[in-house]
């Protein structure tokens, strides 16, 4: 699936990746019956050097295990992750333990993410002193200086996570996972927690350190608005698959798949007049539990567009004439 | 804010109450020798049952009274202080470093760890522990450290078990995931991301367990199978006042109310100790 023109090596890859949880209980007769919840159920993915991916999609989607998966934070089910070249998949925590330094993450919630009995000069210096990166002289100076880069005054690195703001406990987790000059984050709805007001900010601050860092990363959100604004390649996942990819223009004026149409059409327009024309709903019906399994297109059951072939096989991720927009569906397919 | 400062304040006079009570008990079983009027172990059969000095028929040679060996009460409760306070310090707080241990590895860990733990814990709960007591303390024979083991052996299930449950709460939270993100190494992880976030229990469980660890070594003296019952403790002065309680009942309130007096200031500082600790709170 690599894109022939770039033969850099890609940062962080995905291929065929599931992830699936398995739980087993009794059911109603007392019989033990087995749920598997197919969290990501294939998914392929390259993301290439300094690049901004998004991943969009509704709630439990798959699109956090997947960003914790190319991590190794989440245990492969079948498939593999890659981080720049070598094969995580199968590797223990001790072994992990020390590539951790070149790939981090940013959690969605800033209240839970901070360690509230560390101070948070203790929590920034941490990714420095496991991976034996600086003396505590060194550490010092290294989180005053993020400190500073991310927007706060280096002399609260005494202070404890409550006693700051949301919009600032993000930009201590942002500092935290850029501190150790990763090669590639992922950032897991690093604004959705954060009041409007200081999304902007959020934003503007990934956007600084992306060309400051020169980093790679993996940028999970809901907001498709705020996806076209940072992101440089869009990828839409629905139901534990990614059912379209490619650059934001592309997907966003024109948009292939028949759900990358409904979230477009879902999202309010600042015109009353085309917000008055808008289709409501847009999408009918939930999504399927990950837990049924699914045949053939796993959206045919809310898609307007739905045709025989789609009841009887599952469409591949197939790449268009450009060889960037890529799309899941039949309709599309010849 | 004034309300605020109000009520810090407020907390810090009771946690200084507290440590007032505990330091008091402390220097009187350091110093028992040069406190106490007489010999905790003088026998004046002449004045058997005398009441306390404030009470009718009362003597000032005996201020809390004497028992039924004439024995004067103040005396044996400044001594008896000694191996109390020893006793369930040492019990309360051996028993919170194996149960703390074992609770934040079963909880941690889970899987077959938890099982084999958790199977030790309801094991302890389900056997009667005195027989299990009067067992132990007959094979490694009695004596002071024998019967601190004995008790921290009682009291660590209460450890593991409220710690194993707020661990349970501590690991899904995002910062442990966030630790693992960084690469924290697991002993770190155990300890400045687990532990320091599931001491409000432990210190909660640490208060009363002193209280128990004390009783309890009354027990087991008054089994015989404890410390030496000649020594004066809080706990075997209860037991050799309880049939008298009808006739002379100075001879179990006054150890009663020293356990209770010393159990209140645990408890005091215990909880101000576990606001102090936790940063959200006032600083």
């Amino acid at each position: 699936m690599i894109d022939p023109v770039d033969t850099r090596l890609p940062v962080s890859e995905a291929v065929a990746l599931k992830v699936q949880y398995s739980s087993r209980r009794r059911n109603c007769l007392g019989r033990l019956t087995t749920t598997t919840i197919r969290a990501v159920d294939g998914v392929d993915l390259t993301i290439r050097p300094g690049e901004a991916v998004a991943l969009v999609g509704e709630s439990g989607c798959g699109k956090s295990t997947l960003g914790r998966a190319l991590l190794r934070l989440e245990r492969v089910s079948e498939g593999a992750v890659r981080f720049a070249g070598s094969d995580l998949t199968g590797l223990s925590e001790a072994i992990l333990r020390p590539i951790r330094r070149n790939m981090q993450m940013v959690f969605q919630d800033p209240f839970s993410s901070l360690n509230p009995r560390m101070q948070i000069g203790e929590t920034l210096a941490e990714p420095l002193l496991v991976h034996g990166l600086a003396s505590k002289a060194e550490a010092r100076a290294r989180v005053a200086e993020i400190l500073q880069i991310v927007g706060l005054d280096p002399a609260v690195a005494g202070r404890h996570p409550h006693a700051f703001s949301g919009g600032q406990r993000q930009r201590i987790a942002i500092a935290r996972a850029v501190i150790a000059r990763p090669k590639f984050v992922v950032a897991d709805e690093p604004i959705s927690a954060l009041d409007i007001s200081v999304q902007a900010q959020i934003l503007d601050l990934f956007e600084d350190l992306k060309e400051r860092f020169a980093l790679t990363y993996l940028f999970i959100s809901h907001d498709l608005a705020v996806v076209r604004h940072i992101a440089d390649r869009v990828a839409v996942m629905y139901l534990g698959r990614i059912v379209e990819e490619g650059s934001p223009e592309s997907v966003f004026d024109n948009p292939l798949h028949p759900y990358t149409q409904a979230l477009l059409a879902a999202v309010p327009s600042p015109d009353p007049v085309r917000e008055r024309s808008r289709p409501n709903p847009v999408l009918r019906g939930e999504p399927p539990s990950p837990a049924t399994a699914v045949t053939g297109c796993r959206f045919r059951g809310r898609c307007a567009h739905a045709m025989p072939v789609c009841a009887m096989a599952d469409p591949a991720l197939a790449r268009g004439a450009d060889g960037t927009h890529a799309v899941a569906c039949f309709l599309h397919h010849q | 804010m004034t309300g605020f400062s109000n009520r810090f304040l407020i907390g810090h006079a009771v946690g200084i109450a507290g440590v007032a009570i505990i330091v008091a008990a402390v220097a009187i079983a350091v110093f028992a020798p040069l406190i106490a009027p007489v010999p905790a172990s003088q026998i004046d059969l002449h004045a058997r049952l005398v009441p306390p000095a404030f009470v009718e028929g009362g003597s000032a040679k005996h201020f809390f009274g004497t028992d039924n060996l004439g024995r004067d009460i103040l005396a044996r409760l400044i001594y008896g202080s000694r191996i109390s306070l020893a006793v369930g310090t040492a019990a309360a707080l051996l028993g919170a470093v194996i149960g703390s241990l074992m609770g934040i590895l079963a909880g941690y860990f889970g899987g077959r760890v938890d099982a084999a733990i958790s199977w030790f814990v309801d094991v302890q709960l389900a056997f009667p522990f005195t027989l299990l007591a009067i067992f132990l303390l007959g094979t490694l024979g009695g004596g002071f450290y024998a019967v601190v083991i004995v008790l921290a052996l009682a009291t660590w299930v209460n450890y593991a078990r409220v710690v194993r449950a707020q661990v349970l709460t501590v690991k899904v939270q995002d910062y442990v995931l966030a630790a693992r993100a960084v690469g924290v190494g697991t002993p770190r992880t155990l300890w400045r991301y687990i532990f320091a976030n599931s001491t409000a229990p432990i210190i909660v469980v640490a208060s009363f367990s002193t209280a128990q660890a004390i009783l309890t070594q009354a027990a087991l003296s008054f089994l015989g199978v404890g410390i030496d019952p000649s020594i004066p403790s809080w706990g075997a002065m209860l037991n050799d006042g309880r049939e008298y309680l009808q006739k002379a009942w100075w001879i179990a309130t006054f150890p009663g109310l020293a356990i209770a007096l010393t159990v209140l200031g645990v408890n005091l500082f215990g909880d101000w100790l576990r606001d102090r600790l936790d940063p959200r709170s006032a600083r």
